[in-house]
């Protein structure tokens, strides 16, 4: 029973029980699923090997033989360290946002149905080892999340969902188009089998073979990658993430910043770069200026917002910058605190969504102008806050800190010195927004609004029982970085950093 | 002592404070006298065991040093592996006993100061886990674990700077020292990122033996020291960077001796000192002239301040200039010498001031005061020893041995640095001496003030008197134990011979020591003249001297600079970059929608034929899901799909091509 087949769709059966069971018990249905998820994802990284390489709990189906190949597309899925700690991180936020949705009050059971089916479209996408089967989970994530934004957003939700659900399917599309010219010179659908043609073509020096150093893969990179940048989402394609965020209800904000985020971090990483590591290494000026204005810029626009939770959204921008900027460091370290950062930001993002989510509740606004003092009357509230700040803003003793420094260090080791010192400016700069957001917000004086005990009371234990946990983690990967990093080394060390120095070095020919 | 033993001392130290933090953070509240026993308990224990490990420094001579780990922390690649580790030397020994004795009288003292505040027992948390923070960092044995240390100092010294964060001045001055000392820490982010990539691990032994190797080529290694002494220079407030140690001020007085006097803004200077042997010719240039820069100017600055924390606050910055003067000059035992003498009496003084204002009910300005020596004897004696010590009144007292050994540095290196050493010297005997006078001396200019002003409780003066104890005998005994660490690499054979016989180098520069002599006792005697005894007949001087007073009373504009310069335009360019990500990259966006729906309308019906059926069947749906789109909303949808649809179109067309 412990098969990735089991946790991918075990939401699809809680979903399945929200369908039938009346509606009040939706939301139990719906966390004991999410928690059945986390215990299934923990035992299935206990039982694996540490030590073997590749894909472990491979399973394999016929699906659809003689599409372009002879086995044709596959319902096949596998899983390395990379994928794991991603799906331990999927299943965690997710649990985590299921305790934050108790209280939706609107078609409870449509929410808690769109919600599981978001998490096996999740879990899906990090399983998944046949590209058709990977754009399948890929899509099946998108439409629950317009739903979900759409129906249960805020006032301008649907301007909002519409430009996720299009921005994103034009990523969508662009990625199918880069897949479709995969799959048709590869004729594989297998993403491992592509990794390793992609691997013969640099180890020989194959610049013309299958998958070598042409036009068309130049493209088919470029399509791909932004297909991927929209999710990160990457400057300049980052302008829906603020939209949607402000309108989506709490709990669907710290999916969307906690996991949905990763996803184009996670196809770079184990399909765009992979792939196409000659054009990889081609674009690796402009990803890193790209990355370099979202990190910088980012964290700018974010110092400018009056909004709350705008202001969260572009930190997210801002901190998802440093993941690009890693991987287009192409440095075993810079690509190891590229992955980091995703886990990092994964916890702390949703951390900082939920707080924005504890006074938007009770205030009913998110205008930061019109906070103060907060402190003085949600003493526990401001202690999370704080912690949550500050460690994303890189506190030794949070996960920020080992991410920042890593992938720092790994992006100076690469080609683009000059750009990773400019990238250090952001570090002042998200000081200086997150510092002055915790003074507007909770110091100096109290308006008389917020100092009736009733409308603003301390957090709940509910909210307690959302923030601890992704606390507790945050501070873990902060002080025991060796964890998460030794889950997911290997496919690094052994195959992508080897792929891109080659390419590199066919590339310098 | 075995090393297991030292290294269960070592553990105690950093365990004692941060469990006193744990629980008074937790239960603090809810123990007796809000949990103040407590934590002066544990800092209590820090101290032991850091003087037992200083007595085993001194026991160990010359050669002890010992290094605990390194443990692997993480492994960030094949090659590099990042670690933790303990280090002891004579610097670290000397470290933990100034780290610890101050703090622990700090924690004494604020059991009086702080009474009554209804924070109370927070502001012991805090103390603890500042202490613990500042104790990671002088333990360190490499610059990535020290860095953690130097980030929570920092935010320690936030969280106490802004205690008192329900009024603007005090969240205003942590919010600057936190991002000033971060656009330092910009410089050790770089270092960091240069050694890390070239050396691949940060220990300090593996960084001082590959920079002498030669493995880290000159522009990054000359680039790396620049980036420590930017990271210094923020920490202890250097020029450029100096500008937030003033307005630290805001914090309660206890914290400004402890944090920003005695440990943590020394802090830097002990990173120089630390990473002497990897500086470069070059670097040493820039910290010597920024260093005494920075003497003489704060020490102009202070002449014109009014408010006595401030006074104290640049005597402290020009004080870590002379620090960075000395290690600059290679005077590397004078400049972390006198980090020692001057963390003992700059918080004597600090307390001092302290028990000033709670006895003046919190009154800072020293214009409302005079004559309080008599009402406070305590404090005034011991405020005197402190202000001879910082001017260096010879023999007596330990500020004469650290000074004299940074000027004797400096001149046998450069005669104008050592000049700009010599007024700067002037300068501090000068104003400290107005500070004394217009605070002690003479007539009360306040009746108010001066009829309710009292001696304060014995939990504020014992502090005051064994730091003054301290101040005058601490001189030899430091020094010595400083002198066990010649760090490999900082020209050891030279520096050893400094410490040979003092006598001896004393004798080498004694025009040197004469006239550092001669400029303390001179500028003590100017500032008795100008403001006790001659104060009327030299009012007449006021009038031509306004001008400069008022450069001085201003600090040079720099804040006034800085936020015309940098803080503003920050701000504006923020908002600049909202706009245009809201106008021009999300309107790009909004544009091609509205494009695309035009597009899509005109060639709709035109295309049909030419695209084959199956991109037709698609198109329908998604124009009937369009439909639905824009019944929702506005019409931009329809050009997204014309997006979808014609790199679908585009894809098969590509396959049929191929």
């Amino acid at each position: 029973m412990l098969t990735l087949t089991t946790l991918v769709f075990l939401p699809l059966v809680g979903m399945l029980l929200c369908a039938v069971l009346p509606s009040k018990h939706a939301r139990v249905i719906n966390i004991a699923t999410s928690a059945l998820v986390l215990v299934v994802a923990v035992l299935l990284w206990i039982r694996m090997d540490p030590d073997a390489a590749g894909y472990q709990f491979q399973e394999f189906a016929a699906w659809l033989p003689g599409v372009v190949s002879e086995t044709g597309i596959q319902y096949y899925v596998g899983i390395d360290g990379i994928g794991m700690s991603l799906v331990l991180l999927t299943a965690f936020v997710s649990l985590t946002a299921a305790i934050a949705s108790w209280n939706i009050e609107k078609q409870p059971k449509g929410y808690h149905m769109m919600f599981l089916l978001l998490l096996t479209g999740m879990l899906g996408v990090f399983v998944a080892l046949d590209l058709f089967l990977f754009y399948v989970f890929w899509e099946v994530m998108l439409l629950p999340m317009y739903f979900l934004i759409g129906i249960w957003g805020g006032p301008r939700r649907q301007y909002a969902s519409i430009k996720f659900f299009l921005y994103t399917l034009f990523g969508s599309v662009l990625l199918l188009a880069g897949v479709i010219l995969v799959v048709l010179k590869t004729q594989s659908w297998s993403i491992p089998e592509v990794t390793e043609m992609a691997r013969n073509a640099v180890a020989f020096g194959n610049t013309g073979g299958v998958l070598g150093d042409s036009a068309l893969c130049l493209a088919a990179f470029i399509g791909m990658f932004i297909g991927f940048a929209v999710k990160v989402p990457m400057f300049p394609f980052h302008t829906w993430l603020p939209d949607a965020h402000v309108e989506a209800p709490t709990p669907v904000s710290m999916i969307l910043a906690g996991v949905l985020l990763k996803m184009g971090g996670y196809g770079l990483i184990r399909i765009a770069y992979p792939f196409f590591p000659q054009a990889a290494v081609a674009c690796g000026l402009v990803i890193s200026i790209l990355s370099v204005i979202a990190i910088v810029y980012g964290a700018f626009v974010a110092m400018a917002q009056t909004d709350f939770k705008r202001l969260i959204a572009y930190s997210s921008v801002s901190h998802m910058g440093f993941v690009t900027l890693g991987l287009a460091a192409m440095t075993a370290q810079g690509i190891n605190g590229a992955m980091y950062m995703m886990l990092a930001h994964g916890t702390i993002s949703a951390m900082l969504f939920m707080i924005v989510g504890v006074i938007y509740d009770r205030a009913h606004h998110r205008e930061i102008a019109k906070f103060g003092g907060l402190a003085w009357v949600m003493p526990k509230y401001f202690i999370l806050a704080s912690l949550a700040f500050f460690f994303s803003l890189g506190l030794p003793g949070g996960s920020g800190f080992i991410a920042e420094i890593v992938t720092f260090v790994g992006a100076f080791a690469g080609p683009y010195r000059t750009l990773a010192i400019i990238a250090l400016l952001g570090i002042v700069i998200t000081a200086a927004y997150y510092l002055r957001t915790l003074q507007r917000v909770f110091l100096l004086d109290t308006p008389e609004v917020y100092k009736d005990k009733a409308k603003f009371p301390d957090v709940t234990g509910r909210e307690l029982a959302v923030l601890v946990p992704l606390l507790v983690v945050t501070v873990y990967m902060g002080i025991v970085p060796s964890t998460a990093m030794d889950l997911y080394h290997g496919f690094i060390h052994e195959t992508l950093v080897p792929l891109l120095e080659q390419a590199s070095e066919l590339g310098a020919k | 002592m075995s090393d297991a033993t030292l290294q269960t001392l070592c553990f105690v130290v950093l365990a004692a404070p941060l469990l006193g933090f744990a629980l008074q953070y937790t239960l603090g509240r809810r123990l007796a006298k809000g949990g103040d026993l407590l934590t002066i308990g544990a800092i209590g224990a820090s101290l032991v065991c850091s003087l037992l490990i200083a007595y085993e420094a001194l026991q160990g001579g010359a050669e002890f040093t010992k290094t605990f780990g390194p443990w692997t922390w993480l492994q960030v690649s094949e090659t590099s592996t990042w670690t933790i580790g303990i280090t002891l030397d004579g610097l670290t020994a000397v470290m933990l006993v100034v780290v610890t004795l101050v703090s622990f009288l700090v924690h004494v003292f604020s059991t009086a100061y702080m009474k009554g505040d209804p924070k109370y027992g927070l502001f012991f948390a805090w103390l603890q886990l500042f202490s613990f923070s500042m104790l990671v960092l002088v333990l360190a044995n490499n610059l990535l674990h020290l860095f953690m240390g130097w980030e929570l100092v920092g935010l320690c010294s936030y969280k106490l700077i802004g205690f008192w964060s329900e009024k603007p001045a005090p969240c205003n001055a942590a919010r600057k020292a936190f991002i000033t000392t971060r656009i330092g820490d910009l410089g050790m982010m770089l270092a960091i990122c240069i050694l890390g990539g070239a050396v691949g691990s940060f220990e300090f032994e593996a960084i001082f033996a590959a920079a002498a190797r030669g493995d880290i080529a000159e522009p990054w290694l000359l680039l790396a020291g620049l980036g420590l002494f930017m990271a210094a220079a923020g920490k202890s407030a250097q020029l450029p960077l100096h500008v937030w140690l003033p307005d630290a001020m805001e914090g309660p007085t206890p914290v400004s001796a402890l944090i920003h006097a005695a440990t943590m803004v020394a802090a830097g200077v002990y990173l120089i000192g630390r990473m002497a042997p990897m500086l470069t010719p070059d670097v040493m240039v820039v910290i010597a002239t920024v260093g005494a820069m920075t003497a003489l100017v704060a020490g102009l600055i202070a002449m014109a301040q009014n408010d006595i924390k401030r006074v104290l606050a640049y005597s402290t910055v020009s004080q870590l200039g002379y620090m960075f003067l000395g290690l600059g000059v290679g005077a590397w035992h004078a400049g972390l010498f006198h980090l020692t003498t001057h963390a003992f009496f700059k918080a004597l003084m600090f307390l001092g001031s302290g028990s000033v204002i709670h006895g003046c009910h919190h009154e800072q300005d020293m214009r409302k005061m005079g004559g309080l020596r008599k009402k406070m004897p305590i404090t005034a004696w011991t405020f005197l020893i402190g202000v001879l010590a910082i001017a260096g009144v010879p023999w007596i007292t330990s500020g004469f041995y650290s000074k004299d050994g940074i000027l004797s540095g400096a001149y046998g290196v450069n005669p104008l640095l050592f000049w700009i050493g010599l007024g700067g010297a002037v300068l501090t005997a000068f104003y400290m001496m107005r500070l004394y006078v217009m605070t002690f001396e003479g007539e009360p200019r306040d009746a108010q003030v001066h009829d309710h002003a009292h001696e304060s409780p014995k939990a504020m003066t014992v502090p005051l008197i064994v730091l003054a104890a301290l101040t005058l005998i601490i001189g030899p005994l430091a020094w010595h134990t400083l002198m066990l660490a010649p760090p490999t690499g900082v020209e050891p054979a030279a520096l050893w011979a400094t410490l040979q016989s003092l006598e001896a180098e004393h004798h080498h520069a004694g025009t040197v020591m004469w006239m550092a002599i001669a400029a303390g006792i001179g500028g003590l005697l100017l500032g008795w003249l100008v403001f006790h005894t001659r104060r009327e007949k030299l009012a007449a001087l006021k009038a031509p001297l306004a001008p400069l007073e008022n450069a001085f009373a201003n600090k040079f504009w720099f804040d006034e600079l800085y936020d015309a310069v940098l803080i503003r335009p920050a701000y504006a360019l923020g908002r600049a970059f909202k706009v245009l990500d809201e106008r021009v990259v999300d309107g790009l966006v909004n544009l091609v929608g509205r494009g695309g729906v035009t597009t899509g309308d005109v060639s709709g019906a035109h295309d049909r034929g030419v695209v084959d059926g199956l991109v037709r069947a698609i198109g329908h749906a998604c124009q009937r899901l369009g439909g639905v789109f824009s019944a929702l909303q506005s019409g931009r949808v329809r050009l997204y799909l014309s997006i979808s649809v014609g790199a679908l179109a585009l894809a098969l067309l590509l396959e049929h091509l191929l």
